[in-house]
């Protein structure tokens, strides 16, 4: 309204009104100057404070300040309105400059930057179709880039379900399928691809190599079903083997249960498991023999001696005279030769020694029925008749012959 | 029978009450069932045109009763020709195998199969096809089309099975013009057919191996077929190979498919389709490039096992064709310019002597 009444000001009046303001405006300053005639500017850059003030103006800024720092400096909050806030700007418009945004952030590479510039444009309610589903794939296209491929394909997706002809989209999901290894899908997603664009070289080379990594892959799975099933008929030939002969076993951790398919066989792996380092297992040869490992503890000198493979029809003796042709190192006082020891196993519930003879075989002991193989290991105590140690050791233990 | 048709002709109208009508059509399905009946009908076409035009009547049961007549009439050799020469009938079965809402789809189907038999009539179905008739009728399906409906599955609402698509493509294939069709590498028509050797219907896994083992009597077309593209070797070969063990070594000298099966693979369940696809593998074999292909994905491992698993079953049929194509693969290449097996000339005594036996 002001302004149509002062338009029918004649140029006179308009002439007297100017110099009046201009005189008001310098009796104004006039004013002012005299009463801050001791004001001195002190926000201005200076030597000392120079870092400080580049740090949080938006100008110099060298980091991308965080919420909690835009909250307390108003030029941001400043910026901030006016690229992303203005009121005026619809939803739409809002999305539009966030994707501007990110596409400058995806050009130099700040894929973070972009991802998140994008997530803020979807967040806008509009009805524009085409937009979200470019901004869709412009998200897809910034995880892609950070190799986060499984939302990358979500985002592609959803960008082909809202405009179906999207070829870079569909690449996007090909690719996607074909980095996250899913073969077959990067085949479906190709011949989508092949479907809307039949030259599309990037289609047929995903088509072609997915292809054949499908053909790898499936072969892969078959070969490991086959190792698996080598290994369960390895196990249950041993179970057999052992059980055929009446060998008892008795398992390290009662609650490992293995829960596979032999619910039938009383014996599972776990009781193979040995606690010993080498890790070695009782396992069948070829001709059907089971070989054992073998603990000799020497109570004596609290060490033990460990043989690896015990085949089941060798005898005590034949070990044991390898082993002691020379003169182990721990024997100071020589009693431990081959004509003074005596082999006996442990039943660990009765806590009887029973004695073992030298001629016998390993498997005519293990088949003994007072004999319980611990945890996978057959262990047997080695004395010196000739020792102290032997007359003490005796009268601790109910000794069986 | 003269009196027969006399009497039941006037009843075949479209124009005739339901009840006689039926009755009529299905004293002619009856009719078409004995030899002596086809004989009959051919000789006397009045009650085959009378059928042909109801093939289009209002009354389901009636349509039904005709095709099921057609079916038995096109069974016989003879027939056929007849069919074909007199008769316009081909554009609508084609049209009717590709109508989601016929319910005698899987019907004209088997007509089209039976029609297509022998290469006359393949010769003749295949000039009703848009494919080569230039100014064939209004929405004829083309090849493609066929193919498609083929492997959509459900196509039918009625849920016809259109099992017959199979072999009535596989005998069209006895024509090479067909062939070059399915054998055009800018197109992926054999590709989507494989899949179904390994289906559950026998007249599927039938038909598209009868498809292959016609297309590979085009020996130029070897490479492509053996190429990744298609990769032929791998699903025929597949279906022949069974549970057998393979060491390590033997397994990687196979074709990626057929490495490390699993111990509850079995074999094609028909002895006749393992003969077509044994065929192809010979045909296969045929020149020099396809011969060295086979003999380096070691085909022969895969034939060994199922020629021992084929006496056992005394199938002498296919016996005899795995000794064939093993003596191929394990004999010497042959002298220079008799390289290609199909093309290769016999010697005049050799001819006589083959001939003779």
């Amino acid at each position: 309204m002001a302004s149509v009444k002062k338009s029918k000001m004649t140029d006179e009046e308009r002439q007297k009104l100017i110099k009046k303001l201009n005189k008001e405006t310098e009796e104004f300053i006039q004013q002012k100057l005299e009463k801050n005639k001791d004001y001195k500017y002190t926000d201005g850059f200076t030597v000392d404070n120079v870092e400080e003030i580049c740090a949080t103006h938006p100008a110099f800024m060298q980091k991308q300040p965080t919420q909690e720092e835009i909250d307390n400096n108003p030029m941001l909050q400043a910026l901030q309105a006016i690229q992303y806030d203005d009121p005026e700007d619809t939803p739409e418009e809002k999305a539009l400059e966030l994707k501007k945004d990110g596409n400058f952030q995806y050009k130099c590479k700040k894929f973070k930057r972009a991802y998140a510039a994008y997530t803020e444009a979807l967040r806008n309610k509009f009805d524009n179709t085409e937009l979200r589903s470019t901004l869709f794939f412009n998200r897809s296209a910034a995880n892609y880039q950070l190799e986060n491929f499984r939302s990358s394909l979500h985002d592609a997706n959803e960008a082909v379900k809202l405009n179906p002809d999207y070829v870079k989209a569909v690449v996007k999901c090909a690719q996607c399928c074909s980095a996250l290894k899913r073969y077959q899908d990067a085949m479906d997603w190709s011949k989508v691809l092949l479907s809307l664009d039949a030259d599309n070289t990037i289609g047929n080379q995903i088509y072609e190599k997915s292809k054949n990594s499908l053909q790898i892959q499936k072969r892969d799975q078959r070969k490991n079903e086959h190792e698996k099933e080598k290994q369960r008929q390895a196990k249950k030939s041993l179970i057999t083997a052992i059980k055929q002969r009446g060998i008892q076993l008795s398992s390290i951790s009662k609650d490992a249960h293995d829960n596979s398919d032999e619910e039938e066989d009383s014996l599972k792996l776990s009781e193979f498991e040995t606690l010993n380092v080498s890790k070695s297992m009782v396992h069948l040869d070829d001709k059907g023999s089971l070989i054992w490992p073998v603990m000799f503890v020497y109570p004596e000198f609290k060490t033990t001696d460990f043989i690896e493979e015990f085949h089941e029809t060798s005898i005590f003796l034949d070990h044991l005279s390898i082993m002691f042709e020379q003169q182990p190192d721990w024997d100071t006082e020589q009693h431990y030769k081959l004509e003074n020891l005596e082999v006996y196993y442990e039943n660990r519930q009765t806590e009887n020694l029973h004695k073992v003879t030298m001629e016998s075989t390993l498997l005519s002991v293990l088949k003994e029925k007072s004999m319980v193989v611990q945890a996978g290991t057959a262990n047997f105590i080695i004395l010196s008749r000739t020792s102290k140690f032997y007359d003490y050791f005796m009268s601790k233990h109910n000794v069986i012959m | 029978m003269e009196n027969v048709s006399q009497e039941l002709l006037p009843f075949l109208q479209k124009s005739t009450r339901i009840e006689i009508k039926l009755t009529a059509t299905r004293n002619v399905l009856a009719l078409s069932a004995s030899l002596e009946g086809r004989k009959f009908m051919i000789e006397n076409r009045s009650i085959l045109e009378a059928i042909l035009r109801l093939t289009k009547d209002e009354n389901a049961l009636v349509v039904g009763d005709c095709y099921n007549t057609i079916v038995n009439l096109s069974s016989e050799d003879h027939v056929i020709d007849v069919i074909l020469q007199s008769y316009n009938v081909v554009p609508e079965f084609l049209r009717v195998i590709c109508d989601r809402e016929s319910q005698f789809s899987h019907k004209a189907c088997m007509i089209l199969n039976n029609l297509t038999r022998f290469l006359n009539g393949a010769e003749k179905v295949a000039e009703f096809l848009p494919n080569f008739d230039k100014d064939s009728e209004e929405n004829v399906p083309d090849i493609d089309k066929l193919v498609e409906v083929f492997c959509i599955s459900d196509y039918n609402k009625h849920k016809m099975s259109l099992n017959y698509i199979a072999p009535f493509l596989g005998n069209l294939c006895q024509l090479s013009k067909v062939r070059k069709i399915f054998l055009d590498p800018e197109k992926n028509r054999i590709q989507k057919l494989l899949p179904f050797l390994s289906h559950t219907s026998m007249i599927r896994r039938g038909g598209i191996s009868t498809l292959l083992r016609n297309c590979s009597f085009e020996y130029e077309s070897h490479e492509w077929l053996l190429s990744d593209k298609v990769d032929l070797l791998s699903h025929v070969l597949l279906p022949l190979a069974g549970p057998e063990e393979f060491t390590d070594e033997e397994n990687d000298s196979l074709p990626l498919d057929l490495q490390y099966l699993p111990s509850d693979k079995t074999r094609e369940p028909d002895p006749d389709v393992r003969n077509i696809l044994l065929d192809t593998l010979i045909l296969l074999c045929a020149d020099k490039p396809g011969r060295t292909y086979l003999k380096s994905k070691n085909v022969y491992l895969i034939i060994r096992e199922l020629h021992k698993w084929v006496q056992q079953n005394k199938e002498d049929d296919v016996s005899e064709t795995c000794e064939k194509l093993v003596q191929i693969l394990i004999s010497d290449e042959p002298d220079e310019g008799s390289e290609n097996l199909l093309t290769c000339e016999i010697p005049e005594k050799h001819r006589k002597a083959l001939e003779s036996t």
